[in-house]
């Protein structure tokens, strides 16, 4: 039961919740001294798996000792804004930075295209945030849309017009 | 006598015949090849005799095989060649994996050590993983020291796989940012939150369990950089492609069957790292060096003096050196500008705020953000949102690499911790105490000591994290040259000091802990535990630090001489200035590093001491102490009448020796 769920999650690399996944029988067969009845290490496991962000699927080439988060392809753009939005939120104002070059990356941008990447996002800042809290996933859709509505981009990013479905 | 092995799937399928290995010896020699050892983490316990570091059963196809290397590989041969999809196939791990696919790196090895191809099998969960990897080179990651966890007290290291080849690596000028989506495989120990006892505990006796996380590249630098504000330092490994698919194929094998208990001193995540590297760098011998422990940073200073190993050394600086920059780009309006934006929250839109004081604004936001975990106040928040509109309507200067504001950078040498000295030295010396002569003990004694790790306020301060100090098992036996009796004079089992001189952000509190013995003489053995608190400043344009401690400690006398005394605690209020001794005039080189130490305790006891270490060559150190309980000036004057027997004054001179 435990291999089926695992192995869907890396067929549909979507399972609601990576934690699904992540069947908790410890690690291997009965070497592991804390059994996963013990409240210690179901404490443990839950801190281990909320380390990382769990709202999207990412594939899990997994056993319980190692946890092998590889982000889906299409995945990418959207886990890569929500693990750092605060900080690319800054760097979309000032129009550079590494996680602007990152995200432009995550779109398959080509590194000549990255000041037409960032002018286009600047100055669509406001567009961008219209609230002061914004979900990553909004966020990330309109980022998308944005960059879609410039057609040298739209024609430049391989993976933008790939993106389509997502949000 | 020849070998063939009879698996039951060898008679089934006439497609894979059963080949002839060779001789008994020859099997026997591959099994005690230093590649076979390693691939199995076999440890030299006796002549002859083995014992694997790996302490899953699932490791092993052979119920001896954590013992047995040749049982071991026979019972690999045996699985490989067997019928995939057999019932008495084995199903290993959490993803039930056949021996082929659960182990590529012994596959590979046996597939050319004997010259055979092994009926191939689809891995899809080892080849999604391996794609998604996408390994082409490795660069080996360390972060600084975080006083702020013992665990981390000496750094981390961990493994960074990068889609492009070294070469293609080599060829990118500056430094960009592609390392971002890099994947980050570390190795960790799974504590979650246990008491500090059951840490220490469970920590040193390997209660826990060792675990291998991939994640992508970005968490670890939101994790250290932002979150802990540590630097990372990166180097790439001068592993070829191949190399690199070995490490790979080895790493699978440990994260999905593997599984170790997981030691701080000797299986953690410096000594595991290693060892991997090692398989996939045969000629690379590194684990057999250490003689005691395996420090992430002991580790870095290894793989460094093999020539070429580590190549384009990288720092990755923390967000609140960010900041800093950000702060010190400003002119002095554009500061007062942004520290009354900073006081009153909000930007007064009559102010022209330029893009550098916008900048510093959202930078402290970040940082606050980050000290606060992730909660700012409703006007902090206000304010960061005008500040981000504000910069989204100011262009970046034009010309300016887009990556101008990458917080990667050449490391500085000075803090390369690559170049950091050796954790451990040894000593000998000879202390003269003019008062000995009242106890018919000679003025002169000889010392003779080793110091564990890891590295002092007076040490070579390269590569190390600034104002961090941290002695451990650190022990000194003194010779009455009279009587030639060896007796232990001090024995530091931890002194751990941390003055914090940056305050350019915010406020740092130094602190200090430390738990030893030491008996000056048969009458006055005594364990002595401080643990203090206060605060240090820069001086002498930052080559030294000042600062001022307030500690409380608890003294315990020990032994039968002072039988009926009584434990007792006092505080005490101690300032102390460490830094370089600048050079005379007419030389260069500054003259060693020197530490002043006074405390005033509440007992009413003034003690003084006075260090200077200065290196004369390689490893090699001369150290001088100056040690007064009771201040020279004010105590020489009881040294007459004074009743106990206490040493007014000792002076003391080793030469150090780092290994």
């Amino acid at each position: 039961m435990k291999k089926l769920l695992c192995l869907s999650a890396l067929a549909l690399g979507w399972s609601g919740s990576a934690l699904a996944a992540d069947g908790s029988s410890g690690c291997g067969v009965g070497w592991y001294i804390f059994k996963d009845k013990s409240l210690l290490s179901s404490s443990l496991r839950q801190i281990t798996n909320s380390a990382l962000p769990n709202t999207f699927s990412m594939t899990f080439g997994t056993s319980n000792c190692a946890k092998h988060s590889i982000v889906h392809n299409d995945k990418k753009g959207l886990h890569f804004v929500e693990a750092n939005q605060s900080a690319l939120e800054m760097e979309l104002a000032a129009g550079e930075g590494e996680l602007l070059e990152g995200l432009a990356q995550t779109f398959g941008c080509p590194t000549q295209s990255l000041p037409a990447f960032s002018f286009t996002l600047r100055s669509a800042y406001t567009e961008l945030m219209p609230e002061e809290q914004m979900s990553s996933r909004a966020l990330y859709q309109r980022i998308s849309e944005t960059l879609r509505d410039n057609p040298s981009l739209r024609t430049q990013c391989s993976q933008l017009a790939a993106r389509e479905d997502i949000g | 006598m020849t070998t063939s092995l009879q698996g039951p799937a060898s008679a089934a399928t006439p497609t894979s015949p059963t080949p002839n290995l060779g001789s008994d010896q020859k099997l026997h020699q591959l099994s005690r090849s230093t590649q076979w050892l390693r691939l199995l983490h076999m440890n030299r316990v006796a002549r002859g005799r083995f014992v694997s570091r790996v302490d899953s059963p699932e490791f092993f196809l052979h119920s001896h095989g954590k013992t047995d290397p040749l049982a071991e590989l026979l019972a690999t041969l045996k699985a490989f060649w067997g019928k995939h999809g057999s019932s008495d196939e084995q199903q290993l791990g959490a993803l039930k994996q056949s021996p082929y696919c659960a182990f590529p790196a012994r596959l590979r090895f046996l597939e050319e050590s004997l010259q055979v191809t092994f009926p191939a099998q689809n891995c899809e969960n080892l080849d999604e993983w391996r794609k998604g990897l996408n390994a082409r080179s490795v660069a080996l990651v360390f972060s600084s020291a975080f006083a702020g966890s013992a665990g981390s007290l000496f750094g981390h290291t961990f493994l960074k796989f990068s889609g492009e080849t070294l070469a293609e690596k080599e060829g990118v000028t500056e430094f960009q940012s592609q390392e971002l989506l890099d994947y980050s495989v570390s190795y960790a120990a799974n504590t979650g939150t246990v008491n500090p006892f059951t840490y220490f505990f469970y920590g040193v006796g390997g209660g826990f369990h060792g675990i291998f996380e991939t994640a992508p590249f970005y968490l670890k630098v939101r994790e250290y950089n932002h979150t802990e504000g540590r630097d990372l330092w990166i180097y790439d490994l001068n592993l070829s492609e191949s190399e690199v698919h070995i490490l790979v194929s080895h790493l699978w094998e440990l994260a999905t069957v593997g599984g170790f208990y997981y030691y701080f001193f000797d299986e953690n995540c410096a000594s595991i790292l290693v060892q991997m590297i090692e398989v996939a760098k045969p000629e690379w011998d590194i684990s057999s060096r250490f003689f005691y422990a395996v420090l992430p940073g002991e580790t870095l200073r290894q793989l460094q003096s093999i020539p070429g190993a580590l190549r384009n050394p990288r720092q990755r600086v923390s967000r609140s050196k960010v900041l800093q920059q950000a702060q010190n780009q400003l002119s002095k309006d554009e500061f007062s500008l942004y520290e009354r934006a900073l006081s009153q929250l909000k930007i007064e839109s009559n102010e022209n705020f330029s893009r550098n004081v916008l900048l510093a604004l959202v930078n402290h936001s970040e940082w606050s953000k980050a000290k606060q975990k992730g909660l700012l106040s409703p006007k902090e928040r206000q304010l960061r949102r005008e500040a981000l509109f504000a910069l989204a309507r100011t262009p970046p200067p034009q010309g300016t690499p887009p990556s101008r504001q990458t917080p990667t950078r050449p490391p500085q040498r000075l803090s390369d911790p690559s170049q950091a000295h050796a954790a451990a030295y040894v000593q000998t010396g000879v202390r003269w105490s003019p008062s000995s002569a009242q106890e018919n003990r000679s003025n002169w004694e000889g010392l003779i000591g080793l110091r564990g790790g890891y590295h002092s306020l007076l040490d070579r301060q390269t590569g190390s994290t600034a104002g961090l100090e941290i002695e451990y098992l650190d022990v000194l036996l003194r010779t009455d040259l009279q009587h030639g009796q060896l007796t232990l004079d001090q024995f530091n089992v931890l002194r751990l000091t941390a003055l914090n001189p940056e305050h350019t952000v915010s406020f740092q509190p130094s602190y200090r802990a430390s738990l030893s013995y030491d008996a000056p003489s048969a009458k006055q053995a005594r364990i002595l535990t401080a643990v203090g608190a206060g605060a240090t400043v820069s001086i002498l344009s930052k080559q030294a630090l000042a600062a001022l401690l307030l500690t409380p400690q608890l003294e315990v006398p020990v032994g039968g001489a002072r039988s009926g005394a009584q434990p007792s605690g006092s505080i005490a209020l101690e300032a102390q200035v460490v830094g370089e001794v600048p050079p005379l005039p007419g030389l260069r080189r500054p003259l060693g590093r020197a530490r002043l130490h006074g405390s005033f305790a509440s007992t009413g006891q003034f003690s003084s001491l006075v260090e200077h270490k200065i290196l004369l060559s390689d490893g090699l150190s001369l150290a001088t102490q100056v040690h007064s309980p009771e201040l020279a000036v004010v105590g020489l004057r009881s040294q007459n009448n004074s009743k106990s027997s206490k040493r007014t004054l000792s002076v003391q001179w080793a030469l150090q020796q780092e290994f």
